[in-house]
C-alpha cells in the first residue's frame, strides 16, 4: 500500500513543491497523485462520506492549489496543509460523522461469516463507525495514511501526547469490538 | 518520540487499509479549473486594453469637466470663460500735467481766463505776462 508519508519522509516533498514553483501543471500533478487517494481514504473512513461528497470535497481542497498556484508555492509541508483543509471541510459538510453506509459490494457480505467479514475488512469498518471521531482518525491516519503521531498532532491541532492517548483508546477498543486470533 | 512497535492487531487493521481512489473526473474538473489552462491573454487584445484605458481617462475628463456643474449655472464653464482676464489696454504715455510747472493748463484755469483777463495764477505764464505787459503798456 502507498502510504502517504513516504514521500513526506525524503526529499520527494521538497522536489514535488520545487517542481510545483517552477511548473505549476507538473507539480500538482505530482501532488495529486501522491496525496489524492489517502486524501479521499481518510475521508472516507475518517467522516461516514459517501463517495460523491469525499470527491466534492477533495475538488475544493484541491482547487486552490490550480486556480491560485502562486498562493501555494511556499507551503513546505504540503500533506499537512492538504489533510488539515480536507479534515476542516469534511466537519464542515452536513454528511460528516453519521453512519456509513455500506458499498454494495460489502453489504453483500454482510451475513457471511465472521473470519470472512474480518478478512475483508467489514467487521473493522463496523468497529472504526463506533469510535469517537478523533480516535477513529488517529487509527486511520496512523495505520492507513501511515503518518506520525507528530503529523497526526498537526492535522487535529492537538499536543502529541493527546495524539497517542487517542491513538492506544482507539485500539483498545477496536481490540474489543473485532474477535481476532491473538 | 519512540516508535512504537505494531502488535499483530495493528498490522491486521492495517492490511486491510481500503485502496480505493477517487474517480478521474475530479482530476479532469480541476485541470479544466486550472489557472495555466485558462487562456493566456494576448496581443491582439493590447489594442481592446488601450482602448478602455483611453476611454475610462475621457469619462474622468468629463467628468473633471462637468464637475462645476453642480455650482449654479451663472458660474458655469461659459461664465469662467468671461471672467479670463483680457489684455490690459495699452496705455500710451500718460500726458505730464506738472513738470516742475504749477498746472496752468488746467480746464479751470482757462475757464477763468477767459471769464477774466485779469485772472492768473502763475506769474511764471510767459502768456499771463505778456497781456499784462500789453495792458501797461495801453495804459502808458
Amino acid at each position: 500500500m502507498l502510504l502517504i508519508c513516504e514521500p513526506m519522509k525524503n526529499n520527494e516533498t521538497k522536489n514535488m513543491m520545487q517542481e510545483f514553483a517552477q511548473n505549476p501543471a507538473r507539480g500538482f500533478e505530482m501532488l495529486y497523485k501522491a496525496y489524492s487517494g489517502p486524501l479521499f481514504r481518510y475521508l472516507r473512513s475518517s467522516f461516514n462520506l459517501s463517495r460523491e461528497e469525499a470527491e466534492d470535497i477533495l475538488q475544493n481542497v484541491f482547487l486552490p492549489w490550480v486556480t491560485t498556484p502562486e498562493k501555494f508555492t511556499k507551503v513546505e509541508h504540503p500533506a499537512s496543509y492538504l489533510f488539515t483543509s480536507a479534515r476542516n471541510a469534511a466537519l464542515k459538510s452536513r454528511g460528516a460523522n453519521r453512519e456509513q453506509p455500506l458499498d454494495e459490494d460489502r453489504a453483500e457480505i454482510a451475513g457471511e461469516s465472521l473470519a470472512t467479514r474480518v478478512e475483508t475488512g467489514l467487521a473493522i469498518d463496523e468497529a472504526l463507525a463506533k469510535l469517537p471521531l478523533e480516535q477513529k482518525e488517529a487509527v486511520v491516519l496512523k495505520l492507513w495514511i501511515g503518518m506520525t503521531f507528530e503529523e497526526i498532532a498537526e492535522v487535529q491541532q492537538c499536543t502529541l501526547q493527546t495524539v497517542a492517548s487517542r491513538y492506544r483508546y482507539a485500539i483498545a477498543r477496536l481490540k474489543e469490538l473485532i474477535p481476532w486470533q491473538r | 518520540m519512540a516508535k512504537i512497535d505494531k502488535d499483530q492487531f495493528e498490522e491486521l487493521i492495517e492490511r486491510n487499509a481500503p485502496t480505493e481512489e477517487p474517480s478521474a473526473a475530479v482530476f479532469v474538473k480541476m485541470q479544466k479549473e486550472a489557472a495555466w489552462n485558462q487562456p493566456q491573454p494576448t496581443a491582439h487584445r493590447s489594442p481592446a486594453a488601450g482602448i478602455i484605458i483611453l476611454l475610462t481617462a475621457g469619462l474622468v475628463l468629463l467628468a473633471i469637466w462637468f464637475l462645476p456643474g453642480q455650482m449654479p449655472e451663472s458660474h458655469g464653464p461659459t461664465s469662467l470663460r468671461h471672467e479670463t482676464p483680457e489684455p490690459a489696454p495699452e496705455i500710451g504715455p500718460t500726458d505730464v500735467i506738472a513738470a516742475g510747472e504749477l498746472p496752468i493748463d488746467t480746464g479751470f484755469y482757462r475757464f477763468m481766463k477767459y471769464k477774466s483777463d485779469d485772472f492768473n495764477l502763475s506769474f511764471h505764464d510767459e502768456t499771463a505776462e505778456m497781456s499784462l505787459l500789453a495792458g501797461e503798456i495801453d495804459r502808458i
